[in-house]
């Protein structure tokens, strides 16, 4: 084997493809800009988090995105925002994946019994409808951002189950699987060995489109006031903008922007992932 | 939970708007139609302080007294009163041949039974109006005499709001059963200038014109009450002549200037004797703010002019009276500690307390609680959150829906600043003393939730509420504030003014200083 032989792992392959995607390519692009700000905020930031200026201030050299009702700079809180949205994300999809991978694929190893059982109580959060579960609950239970994660992960964590029980019932009965059991090894070993790795290409695609809509989520409940108010977040700041809509359009237009770049973006990502990991695009 | 729905009915409500005016809607002039945010829960002031429930309740049911537009005592159920001189005799003389609108003739035994039965026992201040109320003799139909056992000045006044002291049917409510529970509740009869015709949950509340009200007017056919949830729709309605007055509780502040700019429209601020201040309890029984010098460093930090100009929309005045709002008659005074706005002492202040910065430049951290549904709080946590981060405290914010909120701060006390609008007056006896003094720390809503006591503060406000010369009234009020203002076991943020709006073509609506008195003078112009 030479070099260029042994550099053609399937990652690099699928990168590839990835590669020659070009919205995709622009949706990693803008996602990168969204990670930057989010974890570079407060150097970015052209003023501190709780500085108030003037109120009403248009677009301006010195505001560049204008001010709010109270005098805070729209692009500083965009950045901060961008944080709140993305820990958001992130942290409510790790909560949902574990969720949904426990349960996916003790559910789809099994099968029998404990796949039944599962699967009913997959099918009980599924038919929940989830934003009002999501509302009741910040309200009875408070709304610290912890709190909206953990409603979140919660909330959505069947779809990623049901997709994980698919891919190990087409998996489970194949040779390779065949041949680990019958070298001796334990369930978990398969599982977590054998099968895992070869289910996980549409886990991941999952997870980017998962992202997306976690964050809509998060900036929804903040919408109807039901957020963190000790974070900023656009959802805050598209609620504080509702009662001054004819008279500071920039209160609403930019938040209201970069949601639809960020989940614009997520998705983008996703749909480039899921055609360059999909072995049927070799 | 409750925010939330009403964030969905208001959208709802936009979309029901936009579908098409109800019927009543165009400039009839033989109709009134008065904006409303919520349905009032029920339709008796007797057992509850709701707002809402006086504002329409003031239009069927009748006081015994009224203030006129200079919130002097003028004849409403009573022709002619007299106080005798020791203060401890109240007479009362009723008009002839008063009938409730069921037809059933009005007594005096209406007035005694349902003062005493009713709203001393239901309704919060009522029962402070009337505690020193020993008993209410009815020596015929037509004449009721209130024997006090010390002097309370403020009774008289007290009786012409009816938040505290509509007068309810003896024979309606009368039946054994608790009050709250009576139908009449939500299908009133009363004595007042129109008549409940129909109330539709969520839409209206159709009164009509009481063709044997005992005063002068109405002047309209039926009086209308229509819920708009939704503020900016509210102000929409007005302009599109949907509805023609908008009252104070439910003015939505953010649109004043926008409708100050309509000819058609009239903006007005309503005189309140009530005197409301916005202003946040202190819990002083713990934590930095336990500390007197910490609270008046605070205050210090505050930059009130920018809360009022920023969250009030400069509807107000900042406070400077201390516990007196400066809308407060006779007992407001300017000559108490000042607190103007000055981080540098406020920062050299908490230092000196034994308050350091430490590493990160933090002092400490507080809780700010208030009420997601009272209008500019959220925004003046948010400004705060801004200013105290300048001297090293740290504010989380503790914003919470209504309920909640009252229960936390006034039953459980379990916050370290709440805010809120809270009355000074119509009398400090009535309004202002049940914050601060030593027998008020009840788990009540609206009592002395900060747990501050003070002796000399207690003695002045006895001697206040007991004194008949109104030179040593005010000047006991006036030293109460003063040593309150030194304490500050509240931080009173800002004097409220009442912006209303209503068609231009209405006469006679700013004549009522209660903020939710009888409509029956208002007329159409031409």
């Amino acid at each position: 084997m030479n070099a260029s032989a042994s550099s053609i792992t399937p990652a690099n392959r699928s990168w590839q493809r990835f590669k020659a995607n070009r919205k995709a390519l622009f949706g990693l692009g803008v996602l990168i800009l969204f990670l930057l700000a989010a974890v570079g905020a407060a150097q970015l930031a052209p003023y501190d988090q709780l500085a108030m200026g003037a109120s009403f201030n248009p677009p301006s050299a010195t505001h560049l995105l204008g001010t709010d009702s109270l005098g805070e700079d729209i692009f500083t809180n965009i950045l901060y925002g961008a944080r709140t949205s993305l820990i958001v994300g992130f942290c409510a999809v790790i909560t949902s994946t574990i969720l949904g991978t426990l349960v996916g694929a003790t559910a789809g190893y099994f099968g029998g019994i404990p796949d039944t059982l599962l699967m009913r109580v997959t099918e009980m959060f599924q038919i929940l409808p989830q934003f009002f579960l999501a509302i009741v609950i910040v309200a009875l239970f408070g709304s610290s951002i912890w709190n909206v994660i953990l409603v979140i992960g919660v909330l959505t964590w069947p779809v990623t189950a049901r997709l994980l029980r698919a891919e190990f019932l087409t998996l489970r009965n194949r040779e390779f699987v065949d041949a680990a059991r019958s070298l001796g090894m334990s369930d978990f070993d398969i599982i977590t060995r054998e099968i895992l790795p070869n289910a996980l290409p549409p886990i991941i695609v999952n997870c980017t489109l998962q992202i997306s809509s976690a964050i809509l989520l998060e900036t929804s409940l903040s919408f109807l006031g039901l957020g963190d108010p000790n974070v900023m977040s656009w959802g805050t700041m598209l609620h504080n903008a509702q009662d001054f809509f004819s008279r500071a359009w920039w209160m609403a237009a930019f938040p209201g922007l970069a949601l639809f770049l960020a989940t614009l973006s997520l998705n983008l990502v996703g749909d480039g992932l899921n055609d360059a990991l999909n072995p049927k695009n070799i | 939970m409750s925010k939330h729905l009403r964030k969905i009915s208001a959208a709802l409500m936009i979309a029901a708007m936009a579908m098409g005016a109800p019927a009543w809607a165009q400039s009839d002039t033989g109709a009134m139609v008065v904006g409303l945010s919520g349905d009032p829960t029920l339709i008796n002031s007797g057992t509850t302080t709701e707002i809402n429930s006086s504002v329409v309740g003031a239009q069927i049911y009748s006081t015994i007294i009224r203030l006129d537009p200079k919130g002097e005592p003028a004849p409403s159920l009573a022709k002619s009163w007299q106080v005798a001189p020791d203060g401890l005799t109240y007479t009362f003389k009723f008009f002839d041949g008063i009938k409730w609108h069921d037809g059933t003739p009005f007594t005096s035994k209406d007035v005694a039974w349902s003062l005493l039965n009713v709203n001393k026992l239901y309704n919060g201040p009522a029962g402070g109006l009337l505690e020193a109320v020993q008993a209410i003799e009815t020596p015929d139909d037509q004449t009721a005499v209130f024997k006090l056992a010390r002097p309370y000045p403020p009774l008289l006044r007290g009786l012409a709001y009816f938040n505290s002291s509509t007068i309810l049917p003896k024979h309606i409510f009368d039946n054994g059963q608790d009050p709250r529970q009576n139908p009449a509740n939500l299908k009133p009869i009363g004595t007042g200038p129109f008549m409940f015709k129909e109330m539709k949950k969520g839409s209206h509340i159709l009164l009509e014109r009481y063709p044997d009200y005992h005063q002068d007017g109405p002047n309209v056919e039926r009086l209308i009450f229509q819920i708009i949830p939704n503020e900016a729709a509210r102000a929409l309605a007005l302009e599109k002549a949907e509805i023609d007055f908008i009252p104070y509780h439910v003015m939505p502040l953010g649109e004043v200037e926008r409708l100050q700019t309509n000819k058609a429209i009239t903006v007005a601020f309503q005189k309140r004797v009530i005197a409301g201040q916005y202003q946040a309890f202190l819990n002083t029984r713990e934590g930095p703010l336990a500390n007197t010098a910490v609270r008046q460093a605070l205050y210090f930090a505050m930059n009130r002019s920018e809360l009022l100009a920023k969250a009030g929309f400069g509807h107000g005045k900042v406070s400077d009276g201390g516990p007196f709002s400066s809308e407060l008659p006779v007992f407001y005074t300017a000559d108490v500690k000042q607190y103007g706005y000055d981080p540098a002492l406020a920062n050299r202040m908490l230092d000196e307390a034994g308050f350091p910065r430490d590493a990160s430049g933090k002092r400490f951290s507080l809780r700010i609680s208030y009420s997601l549904s009272e209008g500019p709080m959220n925004d003046v946590s948010r400004l705060l959150r801004s200013q105290f981060a300048q001297v090293g405290v740290e504010l989380v914010d503790k914003g919470m829906e209504a309920s909640a909120w009252r229960d936390t701060s006034f039953v459980k006390w379990d916050y370290d600043i709440t805010m809120g609008s809270f009355a000074s007056g119509p009398d400090p006896a009535i309004g202002a003393e049940a914050f601060y003094t030593c027998k008020r720390i009840e788990r009540l809503s609206g009592r002395n939730a900060s747990g501050y006591c003070n002796a000399e503060v207690d003695r002045l406000f006895e001697a206040g509420g007991r004194e008949l010369d109104e030179g040593k009234r005010t000047e006991a009020y006036r030293k109460a504030a003063a040593i309150l203002a030194e304490d500050v076991p509240h931080w009173w943020l800002w004097d409220r003014y009442y912006p209303i709006a209503f068609q231009s073509k209405l006469e006679g609506i700013t004549d009522d200083v209660t903020g939710y008195g009888t409509l029956d003078r208002v007329r159409w112009t031409q």
